[in-house]
């Protein structure tokens, strides 16, 4: 977790870089300080990322209550393992990484307490035209005229139905604005596994909103 | 750049990753294959559409509180190794038949104790401002946190309501002199 390689120089920050909060104390003074024991930085750390923590476990999730509660849970593990944190990623690429985990460990035990009642598999792979674009092509996506909430519930729905993995890469990536390194530092996977799976996910988004699309 | 980019590049300047000599060679390669670039323009435009649909970053419900709590858990020391902690679902279910009983009783003799003695309110000290909460439940922490906007009492460990579950009305009326007994009027049953 707090072996992050060093970012390449020619790779662009993600749009999670654009941070309001950046102009004053930046994340790794606040980081140093809080590593020191400084309560106060890290509930500004804790201010500052909240809103993207609790909006990638919710969206992974769906649930809520579970996200506010397992994004408390991010937020005090990363306290424990600030010690640790050599700043060699992003702070909050690190937190993503460790919401990952929160995630992941939430899901296997519901699999464990409700084993069976959990299923995001549901995806029939049948499904995927193979003839498919990498990419939902302009035509075939829901297009503006459509209201703003009405194409968020198609979105979410479509995610809903992908696997994690292949939710949670299309949330880092296309939501969060993530870099494939980062990626794959946050999933614990090489940069291949991340392209391959924000491809397939991508495509079988593509499926998804175009059957929703054309039912209308 | 007349050679073509490796995958791994290409893939890179796809999702504009690279920058500086590394984009720029790309940008001229892709200069004599427009295909890539419309791929390149539609990546762009999903990726908008996504992020219009679903937000990177939202609100929290309670956000002052959530951090309240963080701050709390992390200045309490950790619990030691060798204690044996049980699952909180285990431990709410094993006292919740005995904490139901004592909040009943203690119900009881709260009601009991202030039916039948009037409050001496001129030699009675409130600390009005300190609220105390408590709960009778083991392993369920209490505690209030108030502000501008009011107080938030927040009890720690207690098992969710389920969704299902339907909660009866209760209303109060503040100008009820004294509990009734809403049966007392109805007709008795014939004993005999």
């Amino acid at each position: 977790m707090n072996n992050f390689p060093v970012q390449s120089s020619n790779l662009s920050p993600g749009p999670a870089d654009s941070n309001p909060h950046a102009l004053e104390i930046d994340d790794a003074e606040l980081v140093t300080r809080a590593q020191k024991g400084d309560l106060k930085a890290y509930d500004e750390l804790v201010t500052r990322h909240r809103g993207k923590i609790f909006a990638m476990i919710r969206n992974m999730i769906h649930l809520e209550a579970d996200a506010w509660d397992l994004s408390q849970e991010a937020f005090i593990k990363a306290w424990h393992a600030l010690p640790r944190f050599e700043a060699k990623a992003r702070f909050s690429t690190w937190l993503f990484r460790i919401a990952h985990n929160v995630v992941y460990d939430w899901t296997r035990r519901r699999r464990i307490e409700s084993e069976g009642e959990l299923n995001d598999e549901i995806f029939d792979r049948a499904r995927i035209d193979p003839a498919a674009a990498t990419l939902p092509a302009r035509h075939d996506a829901p297009d503006e005229s459509l209201q703003h909430g009405e194409l968020r519930v198609k979105i979410e729905a479509a995610l809903r139905k992908l696997s994690p993995e292949h939710r949670e890469v299309v949330l880092l990536k296309d939501v969060q604005g993530l870099a494939y390194k980062e990626i794959a530092d946050v999933m614990g996977c090489t940069l291949g596994t991340v392209m391959s799976r924000l491809f397939y996910a991508r495509q079988k988004l593509q499926t998804l909103l175009k059957d929703e699309y054309d039912a209308r | 750049m007349n050679t073509t980019p490796d995958n791994e590049s290409l893939a890179l300047w796809l999702e504009d990753e690279l920058d500086g000599e590394a984009a720029s060679k790309i940008d001229a390669w892709a200069a004599a294959h427009p295909e890539h670039l419309e791929e390149r323009a539609r990546i762009r435009d999903w990726k908008r559409t996504l992020q219009s649909a679903v937000p990177a970053v939202a609100d929290l419900p309670s956000a002052e509180f959530f951090n309240a709590r963080i701050l709390r858990e992390i200045s309490t020391p950790a619990v030691p190794a060798n204690v044996v902690v049980m699952p909180a679902s285990k431990r709410r279910v094993h006292w919740m038949p005995t904490a139901a009983v004592a909040g009943m009783a203690l119900a009881f003799f709260a009601g009991s104790y202030f039916t039948s003695k009037p409050p001496v309110s001129t030699t009675a000290v409130i600390q009005a401002n300190e609220p105390v909460a408590y709960t009778p439940e083991q392993g369920v922490r209490a505690a209030t946190y108030a502000d501008a906007k009011g107080t938030l009492i927040v009890l720690d460990g207690m098992q969710a309501i389920s969704d299902t579950r339907e909660l009866m009305e209760a209303k109060v009326k503040p100008d009820a002199a004294k509990e009734f007994d809403n049966t007392a009027d109805t007709q008795q049953p014939n004993m005999r």
